[in-house]
């Protein structure tokens, strides 16, 4: 290895920053059989046999005239050719996929990109299913997303703006988006938000999303997450704007509102009454039952029973007859052990997880009853609510809806229906004090639009919904112009 | 704070329209059977009448003036120092009227759910969402008030339920109260229609300025319908006799209803009405606060909220019963009066010295 600088690129300090990665080859070659030349790649990232045919044995063929007319580099029958200029550039390359050349007698080094990175199939997310619509999903790379994107949404107004994350692990995120659909002050100005990101890297979406939005300290999520491209394409036309980021199949969607997190594409992929009922199920489950049910039961057998239906209040005294606890116990023991459940079986392979789930689900509870721990309508009342918030679609959301409904049951457990309303107040109040993207998250409710309420708890049919949601400021108000 | 005090004329009609139906609609029926019998709905028609005059005077008033609200206005003509003074008389009134409202609140709660809990803890939990929205500023709070219309919804719906149980004949004859005792029951109607000065307070936040008056003088038409409506049908319920020993009549209202299955309703609308009550005190919070920013000229710093807090706490626990509770409300009642007659004083002042200031100028 000779101790020498090259004229335009410093290959010492490349050696030197390459010094204890295995994963990096560096080929020794010999240009007109006397002048020393080197390859850099990462081995497992390149297309081996295409990089020894298409790059590296034309370049072998060169002489040292020719690789240092740009010119003639670039003529080579490569897509991806390139000419570096500086080790800073040549070290992103060659961690990127790209072949680099480097010759202490040209002025630049030469990098080609012929990556083949190992990948899954398009696979429909696990987390994300749906009836009626594709059964594709998000991979972890970029350029795959991209591409399926672009297959989707045929038009050169499709517009990526990427930018480079992590200081350590230079990742490419990708802010995707319909020109002359999307607001492009909101573009812009999540731009300017990402590009602002300091941080080491991003071992996922969720470091993206929490470094970007205004109330990092609320339990709702403000950007909405998903795995599935026909999600993103139906954002993107409606003047949203997704952000993709590389090593993640996880997008995210801005702006969006509370309802949006309880949208899917089955609510419009059936008829629009068939739709609607399903969204009425999903936000009655998801949120009246979810959140209230435990909560009304605490407060009305701590404080309120003259509420109960005097038929119904006399069972219920005898199933509580044996409780020694007091109902916010009795529901929070079966609550608790519902999340652990929940925790279990998600971190469990899958058949272990689902074993534990049917075992926990019909033995702990009966034993619960029979051991005089819970009372048999408690179970029922726990059941409910765990089935009522697996109906969320978005698993953000839900999550918060778990922890919001753990703050009304304490709540209804000191105050009654006085503290589950003073719950339900500063709840409503905070929704309405977030904004996703400076746009009102409460939206068509408060601020009240009428056409927002066309896609909110119902859904009217596709041809009554002819704008666009207010929400994304789109300069296109009307669709399918 | 502009961007987040920013509301439409539409939300500021909505604004005062929940900030006079709050809590106006509960006491109020009782209050005007003692004063003119079966005849209050008539008398709050009256007061309805004069209320959209003053409001829409004061709506024209601020529009001729210019784009400040009246705080700005009272620093621009009377100076530094005499503004100042005005614009502390002022707060001090909306601090006193946020801490009456939390107090009546809190004992129509205490009254109908928990009277063993201490007052304190029961302030403290009631007005934590009204704390939090007003950190938020105008337009959050204005926000909220969309909520409410649920409430109103259900109100009108329960009124439905109940018909069997209304008695026309118990309004019947119509008038014969009185021209004098209508009159003189004015300045008890009064009290359902304070809420609409703070169009003066906030004017300056409005976008759409244009409208405003069309909107303000809306809010008070629609306050003096829903008003009357329910002073009608609690007097056609319980009659001129009994409503009177009813002194916090909606609740009473809503117990009239039986339901099958839910067994006592009343108290899921009560919890509904909780939404407008709760408005109708955190209008004033929200009018106090922004008074205070305004005159201290100061961004918001949690220290002095904190502070705001304690003393709008402290203000509020002084009336020890609900009947010193509603004495605190006449006298909130009467300062409204006088507030409201002060702002349209300073308008007018304001609108001769600026006419004189551009005939200077043309000159």
């Amino acid at each position: 290895m000779r101790k020498k600088k090259a004229q335009g690129i410093d290959l010492q300090s490349i050696q030197k920053r390459l010094k204890d990665c295995p994963d990096v080859r560096q080929k020794n070659v010999f240009i007109e059989g006397q002048h020393e030349a080197w390859f850099f790649y990462v081995y497992e990232n390149i297309d081996r046999d295409l990089i020894q045919r298409d790059f590296i044995a034309p370049i072998m063929n060169m002489s040292s005239k020719q690789l240092s007319d740009s010119k003639v580099i670039q003529n080579l029958a490569l897509d991806s050719i390139k000419l570096v200029y500086d080790v800073d550039e040549v070290i992103t390359e060659i961690f990127s996929g790209s072949t680099v050349f480097v010759f202490e007698l040209i002025p630049y080094a030469i990098s080609c990109k012929i990556d083949k990175v190992e990948k899954r199939t398009p696979d429909e997310p696990a987390t994300e299913k749906n009836i009626r619509g594709p059964h594709e999903g998000f991979i972890e790379v970029l350029d795959v997303n991209i591409g399926i994107l672009r297959r989707k949404i045929r038009n050169d107004a499709l517009k990526f703006k990427t930018v480079t994350l992590g200081s350590i692990t230079k990742q490419t995120a990708a802010i995707v988006y319909l020109e002359g659909i999307a607001n492009m002050d909101l573009v812009e100005g999540l731009y300017e938000n990402i590009s602002s990101i300091k941080l080491d890297g991003l071992p996922a979406i969720g470091y993206l999303e929490q470094s970007i939005i205004t109330h990092p300290n609320s339990l709702f999520p403000q950007f909405l997450s998903t795995e599935r491209p026909d999600k993103a394409m139906a954002a993107l036309l409606e003047g949203r704007i997704v952000v993709m980021m590389e090593g993640t199949p996880v997008v995210l969607i801005a702006p969006v509102t509370f309802i949006s997190f309880f949208q899917v594409l089955d609510d419009y992929s059936t008829p629009w009454v068939l739709g609607s009922f399903l969204r009425a199920v999903r936000i009655i489950g998801g949120i009246f039952i979810a959140v209230f049910m435990p909560a009304l039961y605490i407060a009305i057998t701590s404080f309120h029973y003259y509420a109960v239906p005097l038929e119904l209040l006399l069972n219920l005294a005898k199933s509580r007859i044996e409780v020694p606890f007091p109902p916010i116990i009795e529901i929070l023991i079966l609550e608790i052990t519902v999340e652990l459940i929940r925790e279990a079986a998600i971190r469990l392979p899958t058949y272990i997880g689902t074993a534990i789930s049917v075992f926990a689900g019909l033995v702990i509870g009966q034993a619960a009853v029979e051991a005089g721990i819970v009372s048999n309508l408690v179970i029922v009342i726990v059941a409910a609510t765990a089935t009522a918030s697996y109906v969320i679609p978005s698993t953000d959301m839900a999550l918060s809806i778990r922890v919001i409904r753990f703050i009304f049951m304490l709540s209804a457990s000191v105050f009654g229906i006085i503290g589950i309303m003073v719950c339900t107040t500063f709840t409503v109040g905070h929704i309405i004090a977030l904004d996703s993207l400076g746009q009102p998250y409460f939206t068509p409710f408060s601020p009240f639009s009428l056409s927002g309420l066309k896609d909110s708890i119902i859904r009217v049919s596709l041809s009554k919904q002819k704008k666009r949601p207010a929400e994304t400021k789109s300069p296109k108000k009307v669709r399918g112009e | 704070m502009r961007g987040a005090n920013a509301i439409s004329s539409k939300q500021m009609a909505l604004y005062t329209f929940v900030c006079q139906t709050g809590i106006g609609s509960i006491i109020l029926p009782s209050a005007l059977a003692k004063d003119v019998g079966h005849d209050g709905w008539i008398s709050i028609m009256i007061t309805g009448v004069l209320a959209i005059a003053v409001a829409a005077l004061l709506a024209l008033l601020l529009k001729k003036n210019s784009v400040k609200g009246i705080l700005d206005i009272n620093k621009a003509i009377f100076g530094r120092i005499i503004g100042t003074g005005l614009n502390v008389l002022i707060f001090t009134y909306l601090l006193a009227a946020a801490s009456a409202g939390a107090n009546i609140f809190l004992f129509f709660l205490r009254i109908s759910f928990f009277p063993l809990t201490p007052p304190l803890v029961m302030s403290i939990l009631l007005l934590i969402p009204s704390f939090y929205m007003v950190w938020y500023g105008l337009k959050t709070t204005a926000r909220f008030k969309v909520c409410t219309l649920f409430s109103y919804f259900s109100m009108l719906i329960y009124i439905i339920l109940i018909n069997k149980n209304i008695r026309l004949t118990f309004l019947m004859p119509v008038g014969e109260a009185g021209i004098k005792p209508l009159l003189y029951s004015i300045k008890t109607s009064y009290f359902s229609f304070v809420g609409l000065e703070l169009i003066a307070i906030f004017y300056s936040e409005i976008t759409d300025k244009d409208k405003a008056l069309k909107w303000h003088v809306f809010a008070n038409l629609f306050s003096m319908m829903f008003l009357a409506i329910v002073t009608a049908t609690s007097t056609a319920v319980f009659g001129e006799k009994f409503l009177p020993v009813q002194s916090i009549t909606m609740f009473n209202l809503f117990r009239v209803y039986s339901m099958k299955v839910l067994e006592r309703v009343d108290l899921y609308i009560i919890g509904l009405w909780f939404f407008a009550l709760s408005c109708s005190v955190r209008a004033y919070i929200m009018a106090s606060w922004y008074s205070l920013v305004k005159i201290c000229k100061e961004k918001k710093k949690p220290f002095v909220y904190v502070l705001f807090i304690i003393l709008l706490i402290a203000i509020s626990r002084i009336p020890r019963d609900i009947n010193q509770s509603i004495r605190f409300l006449d006298i909130i009642n009467y300062s409204s009066m006088g507030i409201t007659t002060l702002f349209i004083l300073c308008l007018i002042i304001a609108a001769v010295k600026m006419k004189g200031g551009k005939k200077h100028e043309k000159g």
